[in-house]
């Protein structure tokens, strides 16, 4: 039967939605993004191989991109921008994806903020209301922790920049690492990594003219245990799925702690 | 008799709809009314208690844009280089070397106040008589005298502009606004932004000039990270041949924090519409250099903010919150049980589709349409339609009327 009125109705229903949901440019970005400026600890990390990140310098795919204390402009083939101060290690798909964001409409980029202001809740934070004095800890990933990523990731104490030792042992306490740097980071990629293979390990880190050392484990899991991990996360994540994101934020750092996983 | 029913019926409700149409135009005067009121009594009873004024006058939606939707723009004709705390003769030294790679405009957004340095102002002197009319300097004109203070004049013959921004005794203002010129006994002294401006092309400068108002709404191309940021320490460290991507380049020097990019540095920062946090308290944002170089890359550019005239915002503001209040009246006295839902549903829906029109006139027209007065009456028309029912009921019993709403 037809249902002129109907159709008329469906019709304006789906170019209403159509004008308000397009994302004007998305897709657009090409095979690299150029690095308009930097300062802090930012570094490139290509095959196992850490740089520091230079102006003027091309993040392609496959890299990995390390922000620790600080900041990175990056410019894509249109001369858009994305600031990236958030400590983390980026992939060129993370990337990719905080540019598409940026580069959205402002018709997109306004609702979805309506819509973030919308469910915002008003947490309340404690704040250090102190200055602090001597040694800071900031190890990690945390004693014991099971690595679940392709890419372990070490990070510790070095405010100086001064020149550490870091080893890495096995359960047969066999040196399997060794590296001496004056980061305050060393990042170890599995499919370019020799030693990489389930089992413990212990991690050193010392510093020069010190008799003491830093000493914490890892656990890397077979594959087996790694995808039964891997699919009690993923309920997990179903799970809190539909929860406001601080609160969904909040479960999974506190599971993260609890079970000590590092994806 | 049915016939007679249906043409009783189309009558009746042709009668209401005139009857609606005209009751919510009288109602639309009675909001306008009620906001004039609202603001003569706020400029007068709230002057005791100014942070409701301040409130008020401090929203501009438009902060909104600024800081949470503008599109993600970088000028590369513009590099800020942070002096941090050298002295005048590491300057003189600097300005030599950035000179050397070859630039066409040096803004230094420094104030030699005057002479105090053996070494350092011969050796500045030297410096600003080499780059010649490469250099613009900053410089603060006394606001009473309206001419630069006499403690600035020490270096002469180079092209000075005025680094004032208009601000408060406390420096909270949010800085939207600059001066192009202010207008001395001899002759007008011009921003610095505009200077810059000048020496770089004369057309965009001309362009500005004709515009000559007397205030300037700034429109913001973005943060510090928009330009490309070099500390004094990078550039020495260079050689002149690293340096070549500042041939052709605005080269704009001042103090940009004594870290860069840090927040702790309160120092020559100021407010602005960029600031990511737009309501409430904050941080001050920007430098005062990076407020300047987005006042150049405005210029630059061409992109000025313009206003749409009074009137045409008025009869805008008329009809829109006549159609808001057309629309509540029917609920209110045709479903009356749902007017409040209605009436909430209808202010968010239009609250959004108004300000996606505004921020797409602004950032495609660079069309600034004024938002709190359409906003504030279509808040206000929903609770005053009460108040209208009431009156029209008072003068229904003085002066025999029947209005819609007496039902």
């Amino acid at each position: 039967m037809n249902k002129p009125g109907y159709q008329y109705t469906m019709k304006v229903f789906v170019i209403i939605s159509l004008m308000l949901f397009t994302i004007g440019t998305k897709g657009q970005s090409g095979d690299y993004y150029m690095v308009f400026s930097t300062s802090g600890s930012v570094y490139h990390s290509i095959n196992k191989q850490k740089s520091p990140v230079q102006r003027g310098d091309k993040f392609i795919k496959n890299n990995l991109l390390v922000v620790d204390e600080g900041i990175i402009n990056l410019l894509d083939n249109n001369c858009k921008r994305v600031t990236i101060s958030k400590k983390g290690v980026y992939s060129f798909q993370d990337v990719r994806l905080l540019f598409d964001k940026a580069n959205s409409s402002l018709t997109n980029k306004y609702l979805t903020l309506v819509w973030e202001k919308m469910n915002e809740s008003h947490e309340i934070v404690q704040h250090k209301a102190g200055v602090e004095r001597g040694y800071v800890n900031d190890f990690f990933p945390s004693d014991s922790s099971v690595i679940l990523s392709d890419t372990l990731w070490l990070r510790f104490d070095n405010p100086g920049r001064q020149t550490h030792n870091l080893e890495i042992i096995d359960d047969s306490a066999k040196l399997v690492y060794s590296e001496v740097t004056d980061s305050n980071q060393v990042i170890i990629i599995k499919s370019v990594c020799p030693w990489w293979s389930a089992g413990y390990y212990t991690w050193i880190i010392k510093s020069p003219g010190q008799r003491e050392k830093d000493i914490f484990h890892f656990y890397i899991p077979d594959e087996t245990e790694r995808n039964k991990y891997k699919n009690e996360w993923n309920e997990i994540l179903m799970l809190v799925k539909t929860l406001p994101e601080s609160e969904r934020n909040n479960i999974l750092k506190e599971l993260q702690d609890k079970y000590k996983w590092v994806w | 008799m049915r016939k007679n029913d249906k043409l009783r019926n189309n009558k009746n409700k042709h009668s209401f709809r005139k009857k609606l149409l005209l009751e919510s135009f009288l109602a639309t005067l009675f909001v306008f009314l009620v906001l004039w009121l609202f603001f003569i009594t706020i400029k007068i009873s709230f002057k005791p208690f100014n942070y409701v004024a301040k409130a008020l006058k401090e929203v501009q939606l438009t902060d909104m844009y600024f800081s949470q939707l503008q599109s993600n723009n970088v000028d590369t004709n513009i590099v800020l280089v942070n002096i941090e705390d050298i002295d005048r003769q590491s300057i003189a030294a600097l300005i030599q070397k950035i000179d050397s790679a070859g630039p066409r405009v040096i803004g230094m957004d420094v104030f030699f106040v005057d002479r105090n340095d053996s070494l350092g102002d011969p050796a500045l002197k030297k410096v600003f008589n080499t780059v010649g009319n490469k250099l613009v300097l900053s410089v603060f004109i006394n606001p009473e005298t309206k001419l630069p203070d006499e403690k600035y004049k020490y270096f002469k013959n180079v092209i000075y502009g005025h680094a004032n921004l208009p601000n408060n005794e406390n420096n909270t203002n949010v800085i939207r606004w600059f001066n192009p010129q202010i207008k001395s006994e001899d002759q007008p002294i011009w921003a610095f932004s505009a200077m810059i401006a000048k020496a770089y092309s004369d057309t965009s400068f001309k362009v500005f000039e004709k515009r000559s108002d007397d205030q300037e709404q700034i429109n913001y191309s973005g943060d510090i990270n928009s330009y490309l940021l070099l500390n004094h320490d990078e550039i020495m460290q260079k050689k002149n041949s690293e340096l070549s991507f500042l041939k052709g380049k605005i080269v704009m020097i001042g103090y940009l924090g004594g870290q860069c990019r840090t927040t702790d540095d309160m120092n020559d920062k100021f407010y602005t519409p960029v600031n990511p946090v737009y309501y409430g308290r904050s941080l001050p944002d920007m430098f005062g250099l990076v407020i300047h170089a987005n006042i150049v890359s405005m210029i630059l550019t061409h992109n000025y903010i313009n206003a749409i005239p009074s009137w045409l915002l008025f009869l805008v503001s008329f009809f829109i919150i006549y159609l808001h209040i057309i629309l509540f009246s029917w609920f209110y006295i045709k479903k009356s049980i749902w007017y409040h839902l209605a009436a909430k549903l209808i202010q968010l829906v239009t609250f959004t589709a108004i300000l996606l029109i505004v921020f797409q006139l602004f950032a495609n027209c660079h069309l600034f349409v004024q938002t709190k007065y359409i906003l504030l009456g279509i808040i206000l028309s929903a609770d005053m339609l009460y108040f209208y029912d009431a009156l029209t009921k008072l003068f229904g019993k003085i002066f025999h009327v029947k209005s819609i709403f007496s039902h």
